[in-house]
């Protein structure tokens, strides 16, 4: 094969035309629409009542957790992903050691159950 | 001209500059941000190096995952700037400064990553055993993702193992943590 | 004027690499901007039908009606003469950077799918697909993992919180659910033995199970199909796992303060995320760009007394795009189909579903799937 560039090079490319296209959209959409600004057009949404608040409070820790629980878990998949490429060449050996790196974090998942870190509300 | 050598060169000034940029913010979010592109730009030249299973697992876990909790915490505390201190620099936080800088130099050098190596082969934690009967694996430089995939299931099987046992530790940490306080006033959720 | 034509040719040929990539990203991204105004346009006429009413068919071309076919052009031309606005309270910079987050994502996911196989230009094989990384379909995941800060920080952005709420609802929801997407694509790493799409599709179409049924991977493991359908719905937000940004919960929850090209540049993006995670779906599960019971061998040795070699491999890319758009266009009627049909779960339901239900599902799929795939080809 003549000229065969480097793998990443297209996702480059890809960014920088994606790129124009969403920020030549938000441009064209600046130039192109009028401009009557009005206090309250641009004033907090909230059902057209006015606002009760501010948006700076917090809020529960459950997104925390479900934030945590996710890297676990997504890393426990890229490491499954990596046995998946060589089943056959690691045979019954790969499927019992994953099966005890599994069953290590099912032990987990269980644990997170029995606890109810997951019930929302 | 070499397009990945000086792809790499300005990917890692990119990420160098970002990343001093990154510790100036005085929005957490902008600095979280700006980790993010680090993390990227970083995914990038470990590509151009190369570990393609390093750069698709450091956008899935680290960009991915690891600063979704960041971003997350910071959205969930939802501190205005202003109860987020900014003042002159104090003397603890020069002498921090100077000590990364000569970190820096330390790691950047010849000298540094002699010492580094020589700890690091020194530790012998991830040392296994190749099983019996399983055939030598060794792929072509390509094929990264499978070559990553055998060092760690010939070279590094106990330290894979172990890592099952890190993250049920994490598990047990973060919900120990995220559970203590059942606060009696109410937070959205 | 031969002489140039001769140089240009020359140069193109001498880089054939970077002129391919190029065609193809530009192939890729022209498919991606059509999918938002045919699916804007789907999506109100299926409703219609769906609801017995006709949906918009006035909207027309020099008096040609088309069937409503004019109505995402003149929704276009709309929304870019709307007044575009920054509310008081927003972040002006993640306010702006929010859609563009979310648009890029999805124009740029969608250059992880293979169109068709390999065409032989000028001598040179070319893979038409246009970002082939050794990681293989790990670069999709990879970008959908990215997709999720689009969505958080047009709910944090936008200083309202109802839309702060809606974000992270959403972003929470996106990441319970890629665990479930990862962990149902898994077994099909190891029944196919490669993470190349390009391979996957090729060992779909070698030989028939049963003798009659194609290797699809709906038939060698239904399991994972179902789980991915269900985390593929709840990743790009579509009913039923729409509570974040349906109308009603929430006001339109993090979408609630954009308005104009924002709010169509989330669209985009959602609706080229769709495309994207159909068409993964169509070549993991449905034999991608391969027609049924005609593999693309079979296709262009049929050709090849009509036309020479290099032309039939362009016939058969055009044929096994259309047979891949087909098959998206699939799922794409059962998103919208979906949508009108089912109620929305409630948000406490929808985490439930993913870390409770599908969690576990997926990871007994790996188990039994690896057992199973293991006692059949290792004895």
């Amino acid at each position: 094969m003549a000229a065969s560039i480097n793998p990443y090079f297209p996702i480059l490319i890809a960014f920088v035309l994606g790129l124009l296209i969403a920020g030549g959209a938000t441009i064209a959409s600046f130039l192109l629409g009028p401009k009557k600004p009005n206090p309250a057009k641009l004033d907090v949404y909230e059902c057209g009542v006015p606002v009760v608040g501010t948006a700076r409070q917090r809020l529960s820790v459950k997104f925390y957790l479900t934030a945590i629980l996710f890297i676990l878990f997504d890393i426990e998949t890229v490491f499954l992903y990596l046995w998946a490429v060589l089943f056959d060449e690691l045979q019954w050996f790969g499927i019992v050691e994953v099966g005890l790196f599994v069953g290590t974090l099912i032990v987990g998942y269980v644990y997170i159950l029995r606890r109810g870190a997951l019930d929302w509300d | 001209m070499d397009w990945n050598f000086v792809s790499f060169v300005v990917m890692g000034i990119a990420a160098s500059i970002l990343s001093g940029t990154m510790i100036t913010r005085r929005r957490p979010v902008s600095a979280a941000m700006i980790l993010i592109a680090v993390m990227t730009l970083l995914a990038g030249m470990f590509g151009l190096l190369e570990a393609h299973f390093a750069a698709a697992a450091q956008i899935i876990v680290y960009a991915g995952a690891i600063m979704v909790v960041f971003v997350f915490v910071i959205m969930l505390l939802n501190l205005p700037p202003e109860e987020l201190r900014y003042g002159g620099i104090t003397l603890g936080e020069m002498i921090l400064i100077a000590f990364g800088v000569v970190l820096a130099i330390a790691l950047g050098t010849q000298v540094g990553q002699g010492l580094l190596t020589r700890g690091v082969e020194s530790m012998g934690l991830a040392i296994g055993q190749t099983p019996e009967g399983a055939r030598p694996l060794y792929f072509p430089p390509s094929e990264n993702v499978k070559n990553v995939a055998s060092s760690m299931f010939v070279d590094y099987l106990w330290a894979f193992e172990l890592v099952s046992f890190l993250i049920l530790a994490a598990v047990i940490g973060a919900i120990v943590i995220a559970k203590k306080r059942s606060t009696p006033n109410a937070t959205a959720s | 004027m031969d002489g140039s034509l001769g140089a240009v040719a020359q140069f193109l040929e001498s880089n054939i690499g970077l002129v391919a990539a190029i065609g193809k990203i530009g192939l890729a991204l022209v498919i991606a901007l059509q999918v938002a105004p045919i699916m804007v346009w789907v999506e109100r006429r299926q409703a219609a039908f769906i609801q017995r009413r006709i949906g918009p068919n006035r909207v027309g071309i020099f008096g040609f009606k088309l069937f409503g076919l004019g109505q995402p052009l003149a929704d276009t031309i709309k929304l870019l003469f709307k007044e575009d606005f920054i509310p008081k309270q927003a972040n002006k910079f993640f306010y702006v950077l929010a859609p563009i987050v979310t648009a890029v994502m999805g124009l740029v996911a969608i250059q992880g799918i293979p169109f068709a196989k390999d065409i032989v230009v000028a001598g040179h094989t070319i893979n038409m697909q246009p970002v082939n990384l050794n990681a293989g379909f790990l670069y999709l995941f990879a970008m959908t993992a990215l997709g999720v800060y689009g969505v958080a920080l047009a709910g944090w952005s936008s200083n309202n919180k109802y839309a702060l709420l809606g974000g992270l609802r959403a972003s929470a929801q996106m990441i319970s659910y890629e665990i479930a997407m990862g962990l149902a694509l898994l077994p099909m790493v190891f029944i196919y033995g490669s993470l190349d799409l390009q391979t996957m599709i090729a060992a779909q179409s070698d030989e028939l199970l049963f003798g009659f049924l194609p290797k699809w991977g709906i038939f060698l493991s239904p399991i994972s199909f179902v789980i991915f359908v269900i985390t593929m719905f709840a990743e790009t937000n579509r009913l039923p796992f729409d509570l974040a940004e349906g109308e009603a919960e929430l006001v339109a929850g993090f979408l609630v303060e954009y308005g104009s090209m924002r709010w169509s540049l989330f669209f985009l993006g959602e609706y080229a995320m769709m495309f994207t995670l159909s068409a993964l779906t169509a070549c993991v599960f449905l034999g991608g760009y391969e027609i049924p019971w005609l593999p693309q061998t079979e296709l262009i040795s049929m050709l090849t007394p009509y036309v020479t070699y290099e032309p039939a491999t362009w016939i058969a890319a055009l044929i096994g795009l259309g047979v891949l758009i087909t098959k998206v266009a699939i799922f794409m009627f059962l998103f919208v189909q979906a949508r009108f049909t089912l109620p929305r779960f409630r948000y406490d339901q929808l985490m439930r579903v993913g870390w409770v239900y599908l969690l576990p599902l997926a990871l007994i799929n790996v188990v039994v799937l690896a057992l199973v795939v293991g006692i059949m080809r290792l004895t």
